[in-house]
């Protein structure tokens, strides 16, 4: 070791750093900067050692992955109750707010170049009757013309809630929250 | 079928098999289990390998991924940085693996012992072989399964999960000057290694 | 009595037009608890409450495309207190919640 030569601890230091700001004292040092090009390898062989065995792994058997999945609907998110009107005593109806939710998502998502992102309702939901304010935010298909998609799924979505639930709703708002690109995600 | 010139069906909106991770997450968080369906079987595999490196052990990693799944599902709405799930997603990974671990203490070590002896060994260590990448990674598959564990849990951690010293020190129920020994050690003997492969 | 009522119900409530899936209630037994003197049964869909007062049916119900959440909870209570009244169930009372709309 010569007196030249830095702790692996550094260089891992370094290294996380993105190796900024630039220190000539590695990366000008022919044996640091080995230790260096080791270090960054072995950190990149093992993030693919594991990702490799990632998609090895045989993907979760159906019963699995079902038990999670039961698990998750029985901690579904149904936020509030949305009490329906009945005309017997005997009878208790109600709707979840996550029903209406999901159906606003459904709604959405049918019109082409949209993809819901989230949505809100807004108004005393456990008045029947009362009015309500819908705001959705969708994330739109580059290259389409927003403003009519907008249109579109403000229509989807009141033709829906008006057909399969009693809400009565005051407007939707449509937001435009990202712009993605088809098989790659958000641009 | 229908005949060319027909007016068709407009483009399809883009399935959320498509979305990207943090589409996903977002509308996960919203409430939307299907979302979270496709965003948990793209991950699955990676989480799973990633739990499988941390305990030693196909069924402890099979019973902390799904501990870890019903935690992610219950706390995205929490999630403020949706576009770098993943990453989020592998520490609660983590979290658990180790949780599971602790509840199991006491036959801890001769476990680990036991089953890192049983793991697939490859043996041809033919040095000019070894240069080649895959024999790298069958090089460094051998070196981690010879590390003690918590060595190979801090190298882990730290090289795949990206968590913090602070962070592996928790999960281990160390200092974190302890894990920075653990580490270092572990640094040393992957390189020492690693020269001999080259 | 109330393992077949349960199930029968599950059937009642599957024939209903417009029922996609049929879940029990999270949180019933607390429910059933709350009636004295019951005997609960929850078959995978349905929940059922029964004393010799009283008996409370409690389900979720996902509803499929095109169908109106509210009158599909309405046609399934109505179908579950038809069936109740024709086994001459004790102080009957249902209720149905609305999970999902396709």
């Amino acid at each position: 070791m010569s007196d030249e030569t830095v702790t692996l601890e550094r260089l891992a230091d370094y290294l996380d750093s993105g190796r900024i700001p630039y220190d000539p004292s590695i990366e000008e040092v022919p044996e640091n900067a080995g230790q260096l090009a080791v270090l960054q390898r072995l950190r990149a062989l093992s993030s693919r050692l594991v990702a490799d065995e990632g998609t090895q792994e045989s993907l979760a058997d159906p019963s699995w992955f079902g038990g999670v999945m039961e698990r998750v609907r029985r901690e579904a998110r149904s936020g509030r109750d949305i009490p329906l009107v009945s005309s017997d005593l005997q009878s208790t109806l109600h709707l979840t707010e996550g029903a209406v939710r999901g159906l606003i998502r459904e709604a959405g998502d049918s019109v082409p170049g949209a993809v819901v992102i989230s949505c809100g309702l807004d108004g005393p939901l456990a008045e029947p009757g009362a009015p309500i304010h819908v705001e959705v935010t969708i994330s739109a298909l580059r290259g389409i013309f927003v403003p009519a998609m907008a249109d579109e799924v403000r229509e989807a979505v009141a033709t829906r809630l008006l057909a399969q639930t009693e809400l009565v709703v005051d407007s939707v708002d449509v937001i435009v929250g990202d712009v993605h690109q088809l098989g790659g995600g958000a641009a | 079928m229908l005949s060319e010139g027909v007016n068709l069906a407009p483009p399809p909106a883009p399935s959320l098999a498509e979305a990207s991770d943090g589409l996903l997450a977002r509308r996960a968080a919203d409430g939307d289990a299907r979302a979270f369906e496709v965003l948990l079987r793209r991950h699955l595999g990676l989480m799973t390998a990633y739990a499988v490196r941390l305990t030693s052990s196909k069924h402890d990693a099979s019973d902390a991924v799904q501990e870890a799944s019903v935690a992610i599902w219950r706390e995205l709405p929490n999630l403020t940085t949706p576009d770098t799930v993943r990453g989020w997603m592998m520490r609660i990974v983590s979290r658990k693996a180790f949780d599971l671990m602790r509840a199991r203490k006491p036959s801890d070590d001769i476990d680990d012992e036991a089953v890192s002896a049983r793991l697939p060994v490859d043996d041809h260590g033919d040095p000019a072989r070894i240069a080649q990448t895959d024999d790298a990674m069958a090089g460094l598959r051998r070196a981690l399964d010879r590390l003690p564990p918590l060595q190979r849990q801090s190298w882990i951690l730290r090289e795949v999960g990206g968590e913090s010293y602070g962070e592996i020190a928790e999960h281990l129920g160390i200092t974190t000057t302890a894990a920075r020994g653990q580490l270092a050690r572990a640094r040393e003997t992957l390189t020492t290694e690693m020269e001999a492969w080259r | 009595m109330t393992d077949t009522l349960a199930d029968d119900l599950a059937a009642v409530v599957r024939s209903v037009p417009g029922v996609a899936a049929i879940y029990p209630r999270p949180g019933f037994a607390q429910l059933a608890r709350s009636v004295i003197g019951t005997v609960t049964k929850t078959t995978p869909q349905v929940a059922v409450a029964l004393s010799a007062t009283q008996t409370r049916v409690e389900l979720d119900v996902a509803v499929g495309p095109e169908h109106s959440g509210p009158a599909v909870a309405r046609t399934v209570a109505a179908a579950v207190l038809d069936h109740l009244a024709a086994r001459g169930a004790p102080g009957p009372g249902v209720d149905v919640r609305i999970v999902a709309l396709g």
